[in-house]
């Protein structure tokens, strides 16, 4: 029997019944159910801003906010259907994130012309990007563990989406605390850390999301 | 697939059998080497038992198959060019690394022409204008008074009995 033959036989052998992975809306639910809780965590810990109310009354601010939502339900949807060697055959879907991404940094655009040069800053700066960084570390690791689980074939990918992912919902909830109005602070302590970020899990999936080689 | 799943070993075993089968050519022609394809080829069963929770039975199983051969192949390549860079003296031996060498199907028209022209119908034509005459599929129908498309259909049946008897 050829080494190709024993194997086979060895795997065949070893073929215990599997319960298959949900389908990926499932996950999908399950992932943005998840990311829903943490929030709801990160904002009972960090409070929500006085005048949030008056606050969505303004359209760039509430597109702003529905834009990050949409970002981190794409990039879920987009790690549900990752978790599949074949993206269960929804290759779109895996991409979503880069679609809300691109509208966002629309929004940001639009409002860095629409915002007075005299709007002030806040004193703090660095303190926004570590609270940022601090909050998307549990679903950062989160996500990462649980595509060790499945068999991702887009390590680069997955590792984007996934500190995308974690790196919006702390953006989201410091972005609903902070009565910040200066776009320029926002940009250069928010969400450029938040690109920097996803850029930062580009690299990392490629180590983290690695497949072993040899025999199970 | 599916009776695999729910742990039936002769099932899957069947399984693994057609999908080495089936992979071992596609293997071969980007390798250029049968000994290296046995390897990857491993590695793409072993990959495919850890893996088995991902498929559930209710999709097209080849392309999720190939997602992963794709993928094992990609890493045996990555790693390939990079212990060769790495362990090269100079450059000529990196001069002789090239991608053509590793790729380089060890298939020309010539060296299959017996068993094509063993192809039932217009198919030893319809190869011969494509492969060694460099016809489009296009002109070939113009040549042989057919449609386009079924040109590509007698290829593509074509390509399959050559892959079944030449792949094993």
């Amino acid at each position: 029997m050829t080494d190709i033959g024993k194997l086979i036989t060895e795997l065949s052998e070893d073929a215990a019944p599997v319960k298959a992975m949900p389908h990926p809306a499932v996950l999908f639910a399950i992932l943005s159910g998840v990311a829903a809780l943490y929030l709801v965590g990160l904002i009972l810990y960090g409070g929500l801003r006085p005048d949030l109310a008056a606050k969505l009354m303004s359209p760039l601010f509430l597109f702003e906010i529905l834009l990050l939502v949409a970002m981190i339900a794409s990039s879920c949807l987009s790690v549900a259907v990752l978790s599949f060697p074949d993206m269960h055959q929804k290759r779109l879907a895996a991409f979503a994130p880069l679609i809300t991404l691109a509208l966002f940094l629309i929004i940001l655009a639009v409002e860095w012309m629409e915002t007075p040069i005299s709007t002030p800053h806040p004193p703090h700066g660095i303190q926004c990007l570590l609270c940022i960084t601090a909050y998307s570390l549990v679903p950062a690791c989160a996500i990462f563990l649980y595509l060790r689980q499945t068999a991702n074939t887009h390590p680069t990918l997955a590792g984007g989406v996934a500190l995308l992912a974690a790196s919006g919902i702390g953006c989201l909830a410091l972005r609903l605390a902070e009565p910040t109005d200066s776009i320029q602070h926002l940009l250069q302590w928010h969400y450029a850390p938040m690109l920097v970020l996803s850029a930062l899990g580009l690299w990392l999936g490629t180590i983290i999301l690695k497949w072993k080689t040899g025999r199970p | 697939m599916q009776q695999s799943l729910a742990g039936d070993k002769n099932a899957y075993n069947t399984v693994l059998t057609e999908t080495a089968t089936l992979l071992r050519p596609y293997l071969c022609k980007r390798l250029g080497d049968p000994s290296a394809a046995d390897d990857v080829l491993q590695e793409i069963l072993i990959s495919i038992h850890k893996a088995r929770h991902t498929y559930d039975g209710t999709r097209p199983f080849k392309p999720w198959l190939f997602a992963i051969a794709r993928f094992r192949l990609q890493d045996y390549l990555r790693k390939y060019y990079g212990d060769t860079l790495r362990f090269a003296g100079d450059l000529d031996e990196i001069d002789e690394m090239s991608v053509s060498h590793v790729t380089e199907s060890p298939l020309s028209y010539e060296s299959i022409r017996g068993e094509i022209d063993q192809l039932q119908g217009k198919q030893p034509q319809i190869l011969g204008l494509l492969h060694n005459e460099g016809y489009t599929a296009k002109e070939v129908a113009l040549q042989l008074g057919m449609q386009e498309s079924a040109v590509k259909v007698a290829a593509h049946r074509a390509y399959k009995i050559l892959r079944k008897r030449l792949g094993g």
